[in-house]
């Protein structure tokens, strides 16, 4: 007893048993992979279906023998004729058989050429596989490689891809690969494109993926999957590093402070409308290119696109355009930089034969205020980095100069900023606030100048001239001398210890400038006065010593 | 195989050149163009022929009806085409060219063998191919 199965051929219905079936039709997937894909082989696989059909209703005999069997199904393949004897009969030459065709390019030679069909730029690294018989994603790899460690993969790409033609005709595309140019290649090259597969690059893959495995080559393969490996951590570290990329910008939009009066260095460069899409403006511009190496790595090691057409196209676009704004308000910001304009102002300062300077430190006095409510212990430290941020930017710096002895001390302030023009940079200077004050004989400067917090940091600078006629005396505290240009300190490298210096050193203003007095009190001084005026009585003394004791 | 080759080239023409003979005869069926072939101990296998008739249509030498059968589906006759009639009368010339050649440059190793007829030659050449 046999089960039976209902076949139709060619509109004619036959019973056939279930063996035989299989037998039939793993015969005729076999004869329509011999014929191929042309236009002629539907019609040859058409004929020959038909004349299975009348072969087997010869064989079949009503009431007597209705169901085609095993038998039959041989002797009708045996009449027709297997695969294998179309092939010896060697009848058609094109219709070389799909099994029969050979993955691997022949030993023709070999034309360096673009691949239009298996590009991610220009085909370059695909026509650089075909010539030297690798695969593409491997030139590829190199190539990145060679871009990111040294950047001279980009140059290469540039030169090959103006030095290699592209493969535009079929001819072209063979001779690239190494295929003779004869009508059987034609063919099948005519084929796969139908078949509608890249052929190059899976038929590649295909046949190298078979050598792999034939050739057992562990190696090979143990170094293909260490390198995905490689490429999966890279992967994961580029994500990563998106991912803090974002934090961090989106962190500085609270950080440097958003708000008008909070903003710090860069974002009090830009103007405060600006400073948001600024912002995005640099994510976006950061970002992009860090997604399109992850896509790129993807598509170089899996072989996989990680992203469409349309959405490469898109990011490539918004790119550009926050390049552009970018650019643009860079330009205009850059602008604002045009003119310097520095305002004068001359202060007089009460006379006294010495005068103590010190310094009052702005930013340490921010840091008490904001100490001395103890909120919580994170606003002090946040004040702590304000004062870095704020000392490099708006630092003082003062010179001593001389004046006649008859003339009166004075302060001379130099404020300067940058403008789009020279009025609007000297507004900007005018509104540089500064804080100096006279007690007595005390001069006390401030450590820094502030800008008026609805004003953009335009490299606004304060330069102080303190004038003293000559034969006054100066004693500055140690923290104010690193706001002093030009204080001869070379000069005193005798009178005190460079590894201890003390908390105040004295000065005098000579005829010829600066120069280092003798510093207030100090014990290691102190003895060598006594020992001048020891010496001018020593003979005296000596003798009368000498004379008592004989 | 270099005789291989040389045989599959002998027949392959000579193939084509029986198949057109056949059909000029008259309207004809795929598979008593078979027969006929197995008769002259040409064809091995059937499925060589579909493809064979197939180019020699494409190439405008045949043309098919077809025709409904008592038997099964339907059935395509094949006949000649006028360019079919003129290229097998070339063929025709090229044949006898051809039996000529043969015959003169075996002549003498036939004879030395020993000494048939040269006219069997032609009559057993379709034999030998089918061997």
């Amino acid at each position: 007893m046999n089960r039976t199965i209902i076949i139709n051929i060619n509109g004619i219905v036959f019973h056939i048993e279930e063996d035989a079936y299989d037998v039939l039709r793993s015969y005729m997937i076999e004869v329509k992979k011999h014929f191929g894909n042309t236009a002629d082989s539907h019609e040859i696989v058409g004929d020959i279906e038909n004349r299975i059909a009348e072969m087997f209703n010869d064989r079949i005999v009503q009431g007597k023998k209705e169901v085609v069997t095993m038998q039959d199904v041989n002797d009708v393949i045996a009449q027709m004729g297997r695969v294998s004897d179309f092939e010896t009969e060697g009848q058609e030459e094109g219709y070389a058989s799909a099994e029969g065709y050979d993955f691997a390019p022949h030993s023709g030679e070999r034309k360096l050429m673009r691949d239009p069909d298996d590009k991610v730029f220009g085909g370059v690294c695909s026509g650089l596989g075909h010539y030297f018989a690798i695969e593409a994603r491997w030139v590829r790899l190199i190539l990145v490689l060679l871009f990111i460690f040294g950047g001279t993969g980009f140059l290469l790409y540039i030169i090959l891809w103006i030095v290699m033609p592209l493969a535009r005709t079929r001819a072209d595309r063979m001779a690239m690969r190494g295929e003779a140019p004869n009508l059987q290649n034609f063919k099948r090259s005519f084929q796969e494109e139908m078949e509608g597969l890249r052929s190059n690059f899976t038929g590649a893959e295909a046949g190298i993926r078979r050598g792999l495995n034939s050739a057992g080559n562990f190696l090979v393969r143990a170094f293909v999957i260490l390198v995905k490996i490689l490429g999966v951590l890279v992967i994961v570290g580029l994500c990563g590093g998106l991912i803090v990329l974002v934090v961090a910008i989106i962190a500085s939009f609270g950080f440097f402070g958003n708000g008008v009066g909070m903003a710090m260095f860069p974002l009090n460069v830009i103007e405060p409308d600006f400073r948001t899409p600024m912002l995005v403006g640099a994510l976006v511009v950061a970002i992009i290119p860090f997604i399109a190496l992850v896509a790129l790595i993807i598509r170089i090691l899996f072989n996989r696109s990680a992203m469409g057409q349309y959405t490469g196209f898109t990011l490539l676009i918004v790119w550009l355009i926050a390049v552009g704004f970018t650019v643009v308000y860079a330009t205009r910001t850059l602008n604002d930089f045009r003119e310097e304009s520095t305002v004068v102002e001359e202060r007089s300062l009460e006379k006294h034969p010495a005068y103590r300077l010190t310094r009052n430190d702005m930013t340490v006095i921010r840091l008490q205020r904001d100490s001395s409510d103890r909120i919580s212990s994170i606003r002090e430290r946040a004040v702590i980095r304000n004062r870095n941020i704020l000392e490099g930017q708006s630092r003082m710096y003062m010179r001593i100069v001389k004046v006649d002895s008859l003339q009166t001390p004075s302060l001379t302030y130099e404020y300067s900023a940058h403008g789009a023009t020279y009025e609007r940079a000297a507004e900007r200077a005018g509104k540089i606030d500064y804080d100096f004050q006279q007690h007595g004989d005390t001069l006390v400067f401030g450590s820094h100048f502030r800008i008026a917090n609805d004003d953009l940091m335009r490299d606004q600078q304060l330069h102080l001239k303190l004038n003293i006629p000559v034969g006054a005396r100066l004693i500055i505290d140690r923290d104010l001398q690193r706001h002093i240009y030009d204080l001869p300190f070379n000069q005193c490298a005798e009178n005190y210890d460079e590894s201890d210096r003390p908390d105040k050193t004295e000065w005098v203003m000579t005829a010829s400038g600066l120069k280092c007095a003798i510093a207030p009190p100090l014990p290691a001084e102190t003895p060598t006065i006594i020992d001048t005026v020891r010496i001018d009585s020593v003979p005296r003394a000596a003798i009368d010593t000498v004379a008592a004791v004989n | 195989m270099i005789v291989d080759n040389t045989q599959t080239q002998m027949r392959k023409g000579i193939l084509e050149y029986c198949i057109l003979s056949i059909i000029s005869r008259g309207e004809i069926y795929a598979s008593d163009i078979i027969g006929e072939l197995k008769k002259a101990r040409l064809l091995v296998v059937e499925g060589t022929l579909y493809p064979l008739l197939t180019r020699l249509k494409n190439n405008g030498l045949l043309s098919y009806v077809w025709k409904e059968s008592t038997s099964g589906p339907p059935r395509k006759y094949y006949q000649i085409t006028p360019a079919g009639t003129e290229v097998l009368n070339k063929l025709d010339t090229t044949w006898e060219e051809l039996v000529f050649a043969v015959q003169t440059s075996m002549a003498g190793r036939l004879q030395a063998a020993g000494g048939e007829e040269p006219n069997s030659v032609a009559g057993s050449d379709p034999e030998e191919k089918s061997n």
